[in-house]
């Protein structure tokens, strides 16, 4: 169309379109009456703009999220949903979409299931779903789909299932009949799972073929539990499927009971009427009540009994076709009295009827051997990755039937929550507790009924870790602000029990003593009453061995001896050692088992003088028996099939045990620290290489850098030296003991740092002066305060080492002479925590973190003048560096972030401290143990040690039954 | 610096690549576009509106804002940065009806999933944005301020008002193309013998 033709369409159109509705194809006829073209083109267009009324109404955004309601649009391929990462949709139905999804932790596929709200008023529903998802992912269950979790994304609820292979039930009966001994176990496996629901309350009330599955290993699940009653009277299902009354769904006509056809409420016994129906199709090959119409069909369900299946199926076993006939009573109360009832039943069949060895084709050779058969299968599954249990059933004398019960299941942590300690199963093997925290908020604990979805946060618990039970249960023991605690679970206030800076692992006897290790570094054990009193040693390090710490206690059933955990950079030496609470603190004697993971002890229920022995080796949970009375290892170890966290030099292995319940969590919590670069603008980060390492220092030129690596053997770190400007790297140290904190000579030629444990110094550490061009150690001399101290060199002006030298009390800062006197005295030594303690480049003031205020502030002083304390984080602050022309302090906040003040100086007397700013880089962390950054000479550029951001873990696998693996 | 501002300035980027001409800027540009406005499409669908009914431009330009950065400095006005986010909707929306239809006619799944499966008859909608999109391209060659009206009203969500000032012409302008257009453009998807 011209363009000329086009803006007389245009002008046509638009004046008709002005006019009255009544008017505007009359106007057309008139405007055009010698143009018969365009008269058409307008009275075309004119008919067009009157249907178009809903044509473009809304935006297409608007058009688009509505066709997504419609058919479904929540995930997409990659993406990350909580801790799965989205394969592909598997599905779309009525009320939501399935993807397969990919457990990277776990190594396995998932299912997640997305539900999409309709309309507004669907609230309600989805918060019914929330519900009933969580409750069917209480009831685990090998015949029931596992749910391995149940939450929210982008404000949707989802649930995350298993993936299952294999086909409905609806599928399988499309091509006949199954042979009677499948059918059999068929009808087992449902009953079983619903016996399971039952148990908790929960009616399915839709049980048909379509929510059978058979997975192709033989097993059966029941699916969609608890769900049917929540759907929606959905207008896109066919009426024919679902019958729907004020939006309540009743069930499926052909599987529904009779008492449910009538409007009645529907029980377990309607449950049991659907059995029946599935297993008369799967040995008929059809639906005794199904009729052409579903009034007829209803009808049938009320009036007609199902025909004799002895006559429809030849070769039946009688006792089988009059097991089926009984769930197909009309009377409720005729059927059977319960699931489990039926499964018993079906049970008994199998074992009794001498019909089923003929039957059961598919173990033709074994009688027996069919149930054997599948619970072996099974029992793989249950202890590779798949969730799944075991059914080993055994007959009795009565022809009862005990069944041991072997589940595991998966459940992840509440949105945002990682580990941060085991999870501690409670004796009775009922509870777990566990040590989590959000982001950079403070761990706290956490308690789970294994009975109940959510774990419940312990109040007063913030700061909390390791905990560990009390020997009846009710209450805690756990470290928490530089102390070992307790707390009853009835109620009450946590109480402090004695000092603990930064504990390992504590213990509880039966006799109300509590053996617990206080600090992270070279501390050995101590005992306290429950009850409160005074701390004493019960181990002592034994510093020819190098022990680094004795940790991770655990009491023996006699409350005297109990088992812990030497750390210690001799491989000979770290294991598993006996001690006792009733003799003089003593050194460990022989091992009970070199490890290196610390012990986990579970008593036999029937005689407590044996156990298991836990330990994590190579990430998996060993088991060895222990005779806890002689104090001897029976027999070898046997490896579990699960892997878990194992320990570092921070954290235990992530496991834990009762007679029934074993928890673990399969990630470590992440620990060690990479280095990265980043200028005071926020621009140019690099990540130097990742491995665990710590406390940068630069170099007074600039252009090196000290700072610990562990590049050998477990937990020994030396000190290094990389040249910034050539990329090269050079030992300073190798010493078969921690060397840790470096700091330089004010010359750059030589280094101090402490080294731990020398032979022969116990619990004493020194401190070595080396050549910074890796010629070896020029000078050594002890750690000043005394044999018992532990100490940081922090800073070094002319002559004179600044250090931190840590006791049970706290930090005192010292100050050591560099030349051959080693004369030390102490600059700060109030009671409360002085500690990296760093000089101006003048010399005029020392800049240090004191607790004076009960907090830790970033603070100076005069070196020359008054000794008034001056605050300068106004918040509370750590680890202070001054840039190398003194004109500006850095610290870190409590928020971990970097902060910088300008000091403006007239002489060495008079300073003035500005105000601080935070710096646009990456947190630094607040970490009490150290300085984790250093500035270059110029200010501009900031090293520091980014935390370790490998993913923590948040999950927790229990295994219920996990001994009968042992059998 | 954290990723959000490093991706804010990858976008910026992107998006001047792709206002000059730069093809590919904008194959980079969809996955971040599409993910924003998956979340948005999401939390509209997780009734995050009830009674208050669906605010397109304030969604439209919520993504944008975010994605783009409002910042006067780097459009030229209002309706600048209107006109390209109403293109970078168009491209994006279509672009997904289009994915959406095509994964509609996938094949079977291999692996059964537990859920009461009800399959949806492929939507309609779909197929008509990708349809009304090329319709409207052809509406361009013989008028483009009526196909730019389009797309500022139906994929950037403008008001009347907001069209006008985009567009520089009155409401009453505005008002006639959007009629015209509508009943041009629903013929062109209605009637098999097209103008």
């Amino acid at each position: 169309m011209s363009t000329e033709r086009w803006q007389q369409l245009d002008r046509v159109f638009i004046e008709a379109i002005q006019r009255p509705a009544a008017e505007r194809a009359g106007f057309i006829e008139d405007a055009c009456r010698t143009d018969a073209a365009l008269k058409t083109e307008a009275l075309a267009l004119l008919a067009a703009s009157d249907d178009s009324s809903e044509f473009m109404a809304t935006s297409a955004l608007e058009y688009l999220a509505k066709a997504v309601a419609a058919a479904g649009w929540s995930l997409k391929a990659g993406e990350r949903v909580g801790a799965y990462t989205v394969l592909k949709r598997l599905g779309a139905g009525a009320s939501g979409e399935v993807w397969r999804a990919r457990d990277e932790r776990l190594g396995r596929d998932v299912a997640i299931k997305i539900v999409l709200p309709h309309t507004s008023s669907d609230s309600e529903r989805l918060r019914r779903f929330a519900e009933e998802a969580r409750l069917a992912g209480s009831l685990n269950h090998p015949n029931l789909l596992t749910v391995h979790d149940v939450g929210e994304h982008a404000g949707l609820p989802i649930l995350v299932t298993e993936c299952l292979d294999g086909q409905s039930l609806r599928g399988r009966l499309e091509a006949g009949p199954l042979p009677v001994g499948r059918a059999i176990k068929v009808t087992f496996g449902l009953a079983r799972g619903l016996a399971a629901a039952h148990a908790r309350g929960v009616v399915h009330r839709d049980v048909k073929p379509e929510n059978v599955f058979l997975l192709t290993d033989g097993g059966v699940k029941v699916l969609d539990f608890g769900l049917a009653k929540l759907l929606p009277a959905v207008a896109s299902q066919p009426a024919a499927q679902r019958l729907t009354i004020e939006g309540l769904i009743l069930g499926t006509p052909g599987y529904m009971a009779p008492e449910q056809v009538r409007g009645e409420p529907a029980g377990t016994q309607a449950d049991l009427f659907a059995v029946g129906v599935i297993a008369y199709e799967m040995l008929a090959g059809s639906n005794p009540f199904k009729r052409a119409s579903i009034v007829e069909t209803l009808h049938a369900t009320l009036t007609a009994d199902a025909p004799d299946l002895t006559a429809t199926v030849p070769g039946i076993p009688p006792a089988l076709a009059k097991l089926v006939m009984r769930l197909l009573e009309k009377d409720p109360q005729a059927r059977f009295l319960s699931a489990q009832d039926l499964a018993w039943a079906l049970e008994q069949l199998v074992d009794v009827s001498a019909g089923v060895r003929t039957l059961s084709r598919d173990t033709p050779s074994r009688r027996r051997a069919s149930w054997r058969g599948w619970a072996t299968a099974t029992a793989v599954l249950a202890a590779g990755v798949l969730g799944a249990g075991i059914y080993s059933t055994r007959g009795t004398g009565g022809g009862e039937v005990e069944a041991t019960r072997l589940t595991q299941f998966t459940w992840a942590l509440p949105q945002g929550l990682v580990l941060n300690s085991p999870p501690v199963v409670s004796p009775d093997g009922q509870r777990i507790v566990f040590a989590a925290r959000a982001g950079a908020e403070e761990s706290r604990l956490f308690v789970r009924e294994l009975a109940a979805l959510e774990p419940v946060v312990v109040a007063g618990t913030e700061g909390a870790k390791q905990p560990f039970w009390s020997p009846d249960g009710q209450a805690l023991g756990f470290f928490a602000r530089g102390k070992l605690m307790k707390l009853a679970l009835k109620g009450g206030a946590p109480v402090a029990l004695a000092d603990a800076m930064d504990g390992r692992g504590g213990t509880w006897s039966g006799r109300g003593i509590i053996v617990y290790q206080p600090d992270l570094v070279g501390s050995a054990l101590f005992k306290v009453p429950g009850t409160g009193g005074p701390a004493e040693p019960v181990t002592r390090l034994d510093g020819t061995q190098a022990d680094l710490s004795h940790r991770w206690p655990v009491f023996l059933p006699d409350g005297i001896h109990f088992l812990y955990f030497v750390r210690s950079v001799n491989e000979k030496r770290r294991g598993v050692y006996v001690g006792r609470v009733d003799a003089p603190a003593a050194m460990p004697g022989a091992p009970l088992l070199l490890s290196e993971s610390e012990p986990v002890w579970v008593p036999d229920a029937s005689d407590a003088r044996f156990g298991d022995l836990l330990t994590v080796n190579q990430r998996r949970i060993e088991v060895r028996r222990l005779d806890a009375e002689r104090l001897m290892l029976i027999g070898d170890a046997r490896a579990l099939e699960w892997r878990a966290g194992a320990q570092t030099p921070y954290h235990s292995s992530l496991v834990s045990a009762s007679q029934t319940t074993l928890a673990f969590a399969s990630d470590r919590v992440p620990f060690g620290q990479r280095l990265a670069s980043v200028d005071r603008t926020g621009d140019h980060l690099q990540l130097q290489e990742a491995e665990a390492q710590g406390w940068v220092r630069l170099s007074p030129d600039g252009r090196r850098l000290a700072r610990q690596r562990i590049v050998e053997g477990p937990e020994n770190p030396d000190i290094w030296v990389d040249d910034l400007d050539r990329g090269t790297r050079l030992r300073i140290s190798s010493a078969p003991t921690p060397d840790i904190y470096p700091v330089w000579s004010p010359d750059g030629n030589r280094l101090a740092y402490v080294t731990g444990n020398p032979p022969g110094r116990v619990g004493q550490r020194a401190i070595n002066i080396a050549a910074a061009d890796g010629s070896g150690v020029v000078e050594t001399f002890p750690c000043p305060g005394g044999p018992d101290t532990y100490c940081e060199p922090t800073d070094w002006l002319a002559d004179r080492l600044f250090v931190t030298v840590r006791s049970a009390r706290g930090g005192d800062i010292w100050g050591v002479a560099t030349d051959k006197s080693h004369a030390a005295q102490p600059l700060l030594a109030a009671p409360y925590s002085e500690h990296d303690g760093r000089v101006s480049p003048d010399g005029g003031w020392l800049a240090y973190v004191s607790d004076e205020s009960g907090r830790p502030e970033v603070s100076v002083r005069s070196l020359v003048g008054s000794a008034r304390r001056i605050v300068l984080s106004p918040d509370g602050g750590n680890q202070p560096v001054w840039r190398k022309d003194g004109g500006e302090l850095f610290f870190v906040d409590p928020e971990g972030k970097l902060r910088a003040l300008p000091v403006s100086r007239t002489n060495m007397l008079d300073s003035r401290f500005g105000l601080p700013v935070v710096l646009p880089v990456p947190p630094i962390g607040f970490g009490h143990w150290g300085t984790q950054y250093d500035v270059s000479p110029d200010g501009r550029r900031i090293y520091f040690m980014q935390r370790n951001r490998d993913a923590p873990p948040s999950s927790v696998t229990v295994v219920l039954g996990w001994r009968s693996l042992l059998k | 610096m954290d990723q959000c501002a490093s991706r804010d300035h990858e976008l910026t980027a992107l998006l001047r690549s792709w206002s000059d001409g730069d093809g590919r800027a904008f194959d980079q540009l969809i996955p971040i576009v599409y993910d924003q406005l998956h979340r948005m499409a999401l939390r509209y669908l997780a009734g995050e509106r009830s009674d208050v009914s669906l605010q397109p431009t304030a969604l439209v330009n919520e993504v944008c804002l975010r994605l783009l950065g409002w910042d006067q400095a780097r459009w030229e006005n209002r309706g600048h940065f209107f006109g390209v986010s109403a293109q970078m909707m168009r491209r994006v929306l279509v672009d997904i009806a289009r994915k959406r239809r095509a994964e509609r006619r996938g094949g079977a799944h291999a692996v059964r999933v537990p859920l009461e499966d009800v399959e949806i008859a492929a939507d309609a909608a779909c197929g008509n944005l990708v349809a009304l999109d090329e319709a409207l391209e052809r509406l361009a060659v013989a008028d483009p301020r009526k196909a730019r009206v389009v797309e500022l009203r139906f994929f950037g969500g403008l008001s009347l008002e907001e069209t006008a000032d985009a567009v520089g012409i009155s409401m009453r302008t505005v008002q006639n193309d959007w009629t015209f257009a509508r009943a041009w453009l629903y013929r062109a998807l209605t009637d098999s013998r097209q103008p």
